[in-house]
């Protein structure tokens, strides 16, 4: 039986609707249009234990709002889901013990307090053994290069340390299953491939089951096995990120290295060239035509070197959002 | 509850400063309290010092409750608004009692030692005869005095997961109980139906008229297992609408 199960699962907000201006304010205060919007629509899905699932979509996809149902905080306006056994949002305290939900925009720590207080808080919460706490939290830190931070007030931290301290505060009491909606947000390069390496290590380590959002495709690219892609709050896809770029891209890239100078116009003849700078040479074929380009490439080119390549799974996505069912496979 | 104690400590000044304002508090209450008896001897059948034991026993109630909850349900419709409830409903604690609870106010201790104060002055003043019985049940109805009034509390915050933006509800509520303050037989000039109103209906008697009276022995145990009934009742009440509003909460943003 999968770990967690989804089925249906629907959410709408009813939300009053007001008219801008100041005698839309006034009218708003005796009759108010409500406007339904249905954030989710019968989403179903399942998890295996131990799996890493990425969800991707555009802003307001409803990703979001899969998440807190999945964790309890919010009721569904209907369909069913079952998490380790129990209904996320009949919010059993054995089941809330079990999950973490960790969301980039907002932080669970005090904010005028250090970060280790905060986690201090955590253990008494969750009852974690005093053992057990001193032997995660040196691990976390460790892993996440806290040392000095924990005992400065949340306030006085960058927004890559606070994410750090979150993460820690999310897996102190070593949660079954892990949300993490948007973990990298906003973050530098380099903080947001420490919080992926961090992710990494830890999911090798804890085997936990762990649900991603993130617009960062490289983010689901390093963590993910598969992907959930969401759009206008249903599912449009749900598989290996490998299927989802060959399903969705017709054609491939070659990537050529030459022993000497080769004109763009020699390589046009046999795909689009994306780049030359004469010694080394991108070419998008299309897919059905890769083999033979890449002989007749090795045959007529001074070639030392060949590669041939996915396309670039963000653009992949890109396409998914932007032309939608267009890339079926007959297409190309 | 350590860290709210660092929490209180954390900002030295807001600490004293709320510590001074709970002293001139107390202190702007005796004076008004004794303008009032220089000018009459009684306030519908109360004399001086029962008034003191009222304003005192409300005191109590007030602190007692500002102590243990009332900030933490005042700042519900933010917690609502900013969707900062999350982190509230994804603890495996009861929600209502975290959201209750989570913030100990321990620099309203002051409060609490100038409620103290008033009571005293009271007891010391109104010539009356305190016995051990009534002293249980002036004790007992203090316990139901605060549950009432948390009861009500939350209810009243509570209407936030729909009303969503309601900063004056928290004030509005502290007005109408500060009601409590004045001696219910006051209120018989209205007629009847304004006392039954105020006892059973909205029972702000309970709060701290009838627990004083009940200090005189002036009350039948009729109405303490009225008061009990009522604490254990509107908490009832409190308690369901809590759990019905947490479903239609609808979080903020991502």
């Amino acid at each position: 039986m999968a770990l967690i199960e989804v089925q249906n699962l629907t959410k709408t907000f009813r939300t009053p609707k007001k008219e801008p201006g100041l005698a839309g304010a006034v009218k708003g205060l005796f009759s108010r249009k409500v406007t339904e919007v249905t954030a989710v629509k019968a989403v179903s899905f399942e998890i295996a234990a131990g799996e890493t699932v990425g969800f991707l979509g555009p802003n307001g996809a409803g990703k979001t709002t899969t998440l807190k149902m999945l964790s309890g905080i919010l009721y569904p306006t209907s369909g069913a889901a079952s998490v380790l056994g129990h209904t996320p949002w009949q919010r059993d305290t054995a089941y809330l013990r079990q999950i973490s939900l960790v969301m980039g925009q907002k932080n669970q720590l005090w904010w005028d307090l250090p970060a280790a207080d905060s986690f201090l808080l955590l253990k008494e919460i969750y009852e974690v053994p005093q053992e057990d706490y001193e032997k995660r939290l040196k691990e976390l830190v460790d892993l996440l290069d806290l040392g000095p931070l924990l005992n400065t007030q949340v306030r006085r931290l960058s927004l890559g340390e606070r994410m750090k301290c979150e993460l820690v505060a999310a897996l102190i009491y070593a949660p079954r299953v892990v949300f993490l909606d948007e973990p990298t947000i906003g973050l530098d390069v380099v903080s947001q491939k420490r919080i992926r390496e961090f992710l990494k290590d830890h999911q090798k380590n804890a085997g936990s089951t762990i649900i991603l959002t993130s617009h960062y495709m490289q983010d689901i690219q390093e963590l993910c096995d598969r992907v959930v892609i969401i759009d206008h709050g249903s599912v449009v896809f749900d598989d290996r990120l490998a299927i989802l770029v060959s399903r969705y891209s017709d054609s491939r890239l070659l990537k050529l290295t030459f022993e000497n100078t080769v004109e763009t116009i020699d390589l046009e003849r046999f795909g689009k060239v994306m780049e030359n700078d004469g010694t080394t040479a991108v070419v998008q074929v299309e897919r059905s035509e890769t083999t033979r380009a890449a002989a007749a490439i090795l045959s007529q080119l001074p070639v030392s070197d060949i590669t041939i390549d996915e396309i670039d799974a963000e653009e992949v996505i890109r396409r998914v959002f932007t032309e939608k069912p267009a890339a079926s496979p007959s297409a190309g | 509850m350590r860290n709210c104690l660092r929490q209180a400590v954390e900002f030295r000044a807001n600490f004293w400063a709320n510590v001074l304002t709970n002293i001139g508090w107390v202190l702007a209450l005796t004076i008004f309290l004794k303008l009032i008896f220089k000018n009459t001897t009684s306030v519908a059948g109360w004399t001086e010092g029962e008034m003191f034991l009222l304003v005192g026993t409300y005191s109590l109630v007030r602190a007692i409750s500002d102590t243990l909850f009332a900030g933490n349900l005042s700042d519900l419709p933010n917690q609502i608004r900013l969707g900062t409830m999350d982190f509230t409903l994804l603890r495996p604690v009861n929600s209502q009692f975290f959201v209750s609870m989570r913030f100990v106010a321990l620099n309203n201790l002051g409060q609490l030692v100038g409620a103290g104060g008033l009571i005293a002055y009271g007891v010391a003043h109104a010539s009356v005869h305190v016995s051990e019985v009534s002293i249980l049940a002036y004790t007992g109805l203090i316990v139901c005095a605060v549950v009432i009034f948390y009861s009500l509390s939350l209810m009243a915050m509570t209407l936030s997961f729909w009303l969503v933006r309601v900063e004056n509800l928290y004030v509005a509520l502290e007005t109408v109980t500060s009601l409590a303050r004045t001696p219910i037989d006051v209120f018989r000039a209205f007629g009847r139906g304004a006392e039954f109103f105020l006892t059973y209906i909205l029972p702000l008697a309970f709060l701290a008229a009838l627990p004083v009276k009940a200090l005189f022995g002036q009350i039948t145990s009729g109405v303490i297992t009225v008061g009990f009934c009522l604490a254990v009742g509107l908490f009832t009440l409190a308690a369901a609408f809590w759990s019905y509003a947490v479903r239609s909460y609808s979080s903020a943003s991502s």
